[in-house]
């Protein structure tokens, strides 16, 4: 409502009606509009018939509803509108006073106070109602605001829910994963891919941070990862040579992507990461980190679980970091675990964070599942564990299997 | 307070007074250094010390101070075992280094 719609409209409530019609000519000749009613209940009818008054001048000892019945009604949170209420009396004791001001009264105004000090005050009220009538506008405008902000979260959450990988099925391989987005959206993001007969790519990310601009950054990323266009992508170069493409090492890969992402402003929005490649064929798992926390080497033949760990600088904040490429040799049936803080930095109603070593442990308690049911138990042991609803944070997990060849 | 603030001389000593440094805590923190970014000489000391976890947007905090102070010295003052783990995870131990106390930051060896 725009404050200078607000009309200045008063409605005057008074059963006698000599001093009915004095008080309202004074007002007339102020420039206020003027509804009359003879007690609390015409006063009823008569504001169901003028929405738009928001300002009662009443007479506080009048038959049917007094003054102070009336204004307990118009001040109850179920009246349909804000009401400024003046209690207009002849008595102006302590006591009286006291009975107004708890049925909810906003001013009084003894019957014989001269028209330039009750027009102040009624002005005074105007105001009040303006400053009102503004602050409801504005939470309307939030209201709205919200709405839409929600709506475009769920959207983009979707949408990002669109970006995580179909198969999870390869000749030798089987992968798993849970990917559960906080309510405000992060940016985590997973993903496993092909990337010729011998090679299967694994990769996990966690851009910093919630809401729409992590969650671009994220969706940006997944994007340069996954577009796989012939032989030349971020995972694959072109070569002059039989087979026409060689791999792009894992430490170059996230090179590039540390370069590509570098953020010039003050966001500082920056990512984690840990990207993989396995020979199907060998077993040979070789990989890079960018200040991501380790994956869980589950030795399935040892009944053993080991961290694999790289320290090394986060991504897309520093344009001098390097990057390194290690390896490890699995064993069929090993599997390997990626995962972002969200689900090691739960926490239980303590604030005791669940861990990496305690995720470590569940990993290994678990270990005889086959690995479908074991992505989930594990992020429903955590659930259980944290006690409440909804993660705080985006939960991501995603399982490497290698059968052997 | 979330901060403490000393000033002297060739030194400015920032003090985090908060058990997380998570994301309710990094963009008071960015503002913080924001306002004093102009008064810090040679050298910046973050006192860590109350700081029991921090998170990706605490890193993020501590990594924007360092590009934001580029020809600054930073020192990390009496971080506890996560902050540490995660320094070194992220290599920003290379970076900033963390000494036990104030005194031993200031030290013209350190």
């Amino acid at each position: 409502m725009e404050a200078a719609a607000l009309t200045k409209e008063i409605l005057l409530v008074e059963d006698n009606k000599v001093m009915l019609m004095m008080m309202s000519q004074m007002l007339s000749s102020r420039g206020y509009r003027v509804v009359t009613a003879k007690h609390g209940l015409d006063a009823l009818t008569q504001l169901d018939s003028h929405p738009d008054i928001q300002f009662v001048l009443s007479d506080w000892m009048m038959p049917e509803l007094n003054g102070i019945e009336l204004c307990y009604q118009l001040k109850s949170a179920e009246y349909n509108r804000y009401i400024f209420f003046v209690l207009l009396s002849g008595r102006d004791d302590k006591e009286s006073i006291v009975e107004g001001i708890n049925a909810g009264a906003d001013d009084f105004v003894a019957k014989d106070t001269n028209i330039n000090e009750l027009d102040a005050r009624i002005k005074a009220g105007f105001r009040t109602l303006e400053l009102h009538n503004q602050l409801v506008a504005k939470n309307i405008e939030l209201d709205c605001a919200y709405a839409t902000i929600k709506q475009d979260l769920e959207s983009a959450s979707e949408l990002i829910q669109r970006m995580l990988p179909n198969q999870t099925r390869f000749k030798g391989v089987e992968i798993n994963y849970t990917h559960i987005p906080s309510a405000q959206i992060g940016g985590d993001m997973l993903g496993c891919m092909q990337l010729d007969e011998e090679h299967i790519a694994i990769y996990l990310f966690d851009v910093a941070g919630h809401g729409v601009a992590s969650a671009l950054m994220s969706f940006s990323i997944q994007q340069s990862i996954s577009s796989n266009s012939g032989t030349a992508s971020n995972v694959k170069r072109k070569k002059d040579t039989d087979p026409f493409y060689s791999l792009i090492e894992p430490s170059e890969v996230i090179a590039h992507l540390n370069q590509s992402y570098i953020s010039q402003d003050q966001n500082n929005l920056y990512f984690t990461m840990v990207y993989a490649v396995l020979n199907t064929k060998s077993g040979l798992l070789t990989y890079s980190f960018a200040g991501h926390p380790p994956m869980i080497w589950l030795q399935k033949s040892e009944s053993h679980c080991e961290f694999i760990a790289q320290d090394s600088f986060v991504a897309g904040m520093f344009d001098f970091a390097e990057y390194q490429t290690e390896q490890v040799q699995l064993k069929p049936n090993d599997r390997v675990f990626l995962y972002s803080d969200g689900i090691t930095e739960a926490e239980d109603q303590q604030k005791n964070q669940y861990s990496e070593v305690g995720l470590k442990q569940l990993v290994l308690a678990l270990s005889n599942q086959p690995g479908d049911t074991q992505t989930d138990t594990i992020v429903s042991t955590v659930s259980a564990w944290c006690g409440a609803a909804q993660f705080d944070d985006d939960i991501s997990l995603l399982v490497l299997e290698w059968q052997g060849e | 307070m979330q901060f403490d603030i000393i000033e002297k001389g060739q030194y400015t000593i920032v003090q985090v007074n908060e058990g997380r440094f998570d994301a309710k805590l990094a963009p008071a923190f960015r503002e913080q250094l924001e306002q004093i970014k102009g008064n810090v000489r040679t050298h910046l000391v973050l006192d860590l010390g109350e700081v029991r976890f921090m998170d990706s947007s605490g890193l993020g905090a501590v990594m924007g101070a360092y590009k934001m102070l580029r020809n600054t010295k930073i020192s990390i003052v009496n971080p506890q075992k996560p902050v540490t783990d995660l320094l070194k995870l992220t290599r920003m131990d290379k970076l900033i280094l963390s000494h036990p106390t104030i005194e031993d930051a200031l030290a013209p060896t350190a």
